[in-house]
């Protein structure tokens, strides 16, 4: 895009170095190397500004001074200030200019987050954000022609700030307890946000025919429906090339469908065309996996950084797998402290259900992965094990204890300890169970209804 | 990593190589996008 001259402005909402805070010290060390590599990214990205997440702090604030003289784009904080002297430790906002317009961009971190910055950085105390935004926009407002919102607050938080602080134009969100994708408009003011981990990219594409101040931008309705119908045919004709590409063969009935796809998607456009001269403004989700091919020296970078870290893991002693151990020894050796009881202990009256899941995916999804380098695995065992984070973070598929390996009835169902003593199991397995690991970039092909039949758990007991 | 890994090196992609999908509006006077992304290093719920 930058090459053929278009101008863009390059965001993110915040949340883009750290996970929680590593308890090991390798894992500490880790994620400092993997910090550097996602800001000398950014850089060669050409990122324009950054929201300070929560998380971006986990090393404390003086991880990111110690890395700011190597960082060419702008960190932004609104609300984070300095406890004594009231001062934004970053800057409140960034102004931009893009095609004659001024952007204002600001940043806001979660108030909710306090006492947890606190136990780090005593000296920082995060304001509340709406009051804090209203400040900084004094004046902000008329200098720019618009506002944009970099937010922390989570999907309800920004619906709220939209609704109290006038005169935003954009709140591009992330942060907050819903995972949802967000594409609104609250109080005339558009939120988007997409599914976190960086599957996915927003744009936000705007077009500037009448240029009297102040200038306003606006998506009607019936435009918004026809971008929405544009959008999901330009998403399929995109999976489609990319499956095309895959199968590497010319597919005379596929290519016959890309045709029409195309020649549809150009109806679509000639008929926005019909909305005339006003200031118009689109949202386009893009999927980075299917539709962005991988930058060379980006994957250089990523393959140095795989190398270092992969030196600061030693080999461990391989956990006990349980394999060669009967029934009862390995219920026996299932730790009555565990909230966990593991399939097997499940197996006494859902006998059919647990032979149907040993022969299934997830009875095996531990296996999958333990071929991958440990620097790959904790992130994957969270979805390649059971319980992973609630009663214990090993590091690798080796430690992984045998009543907790792979996706097992616990990973869906709940927590079996006290089942059913004390009653049935609590958790109802619904399609957003599914989606914490089945999300649309890791499993794309993903359907509810069909992948219910394999697991086989639709069985009576 | 994986996920984090796929993504700098897609954007980077992205930012200068994409360009199917580029806007359709009627003759503007200029035209300018604000690409993002939120929660690149975000968790998903632990599994259990």
């Amino acid at each position: 895009m930058k090459k053929e001259g278009r101008k863009i402005l390059l965001f993110d909402t915040g949340n883009f170095l750290f996970r929680k805070p590593p308890q090991a010290e390798t894992k500490r060390r880790d994620a400092l190397l993997r910090a550097n590599l996602l800001i000398h990214s950014y850089n060669e990205m050409g990122y324009d500004v950054v929201n300070v997440g929560e998380k971006d702090l986990t090393m404390g604030v003086k991880f990111l001074f110690e890395v700011s003289p190597s960082v060419k784009f702008s960190f932004v904080s609104t609300n984070l200030v300095d406890k004594k002297t009231g001062r934004h430790v970053f800057k409140p906002y960034a102004i931009k200019e893009i095609a004659g317009l001024r952007v204002g961009v600001l940043g806001l971190l979660d108030d909710h987050f306090n006492s947890t910055l606190q136990e780090k950085d005593p000296g920082l105390n995060v304001t509340e954000p709406v009051a804090a935004l209203k400040a900084a926009m004094k004046g902000l407002r008329e200098y720019c022609d618009l506002i944009v919102v970099l937010s922390q607050l989570g999907e309800s938080k920004d619906k709220k700030l939209a609704r109290e602080a006038h005169d935003i134009d954009l709140i591009l969100g992330g942060g907050g307890e819903s995972r949802r994708v967000v594409m609104e408009r609250e109080n005339g003011t558009a939120i988007y946000r997409l599914e976190p981990r960086g599957g996915y990219l927003g744009r936000v594409d705007y077009s500037l025919s009448d240029t009297k101040r102040p200038i306003q931008f606006t998506i009607s309705d019936e435009q918004e429906a026809l971008q929405k119908k544009l959008e999901r045919l330009a998403f399929h004709a995109t999976q489609m090339r990319t499956e095309m590409a895959k199968a590497g063969q010319q597919d005379e009935i596929k290519a016959k469908e890309l045709r029409f796809l195309e020649s549809k998607q150009k109806e679509l456009e000639k008929a926005l065309l019909a909305f005339g001269d006003k200031n118009l403004y689109r949202h386009v989700v893009i999927p980075v996996q299917m539709a962005v091919s991988d930058d060379p020296s980006i994957t250089k970078e990523l393959e140095m950084y795989r190398a270092e870290s992969a030196k600061l893991y030693k080999p461990k002693i391989a956990f006990e797998a349980g394999k060669d151990l009967s029934e009862t020894e390995m219920v026996a050796r299932i730790p009555k402290t565990s909230p966990f009881v593991g399939a097997i202990s499940c197996k006494k009256c859902h006998e059919v259900n647990y032979r149907n899941w040993v022969k299934t995916k997830h009875a095996r999804a531990s296996q999958t992965i333990a071929a991958s380098p440990p620097y790959a695995q904790e992130e994957c065992l969270m979805c390649h094990s059971t319980g992973y984070g609630k009663i214990g973070e090993y590091a690798a598929v080796s430690e992984i204890p045998f009543y907790l390996q792979g996706v097992q009835c616990e990973a869906c169902h709940g927590e079996g300890r006290g089942h059913p003593e004390k009653g049935k199991m609590a958790r109802k397995v619904t399609l957003g169970i599914c989606r914490n690991c089945h999300t649309k970039d890791q499993s794309p092909t993903f359907n509810y209804v069909a992948y219910l039949e394999k697991i086989g758990c639709k069985i009576p007991r | 990593m994986k996920s984090a890994g796929i993504f700098i090196f897609g954007v980077a992609g992205l930012v200068f190589n994409l360009s199917a999908s580029s806007l359709s509006f009627s003759s503007p006077k200029a035209q300018f996008s604000i690409v993002y992304s939120n929660d690149v290093m975000g968790e998903v719920e632990p599994c259990g």
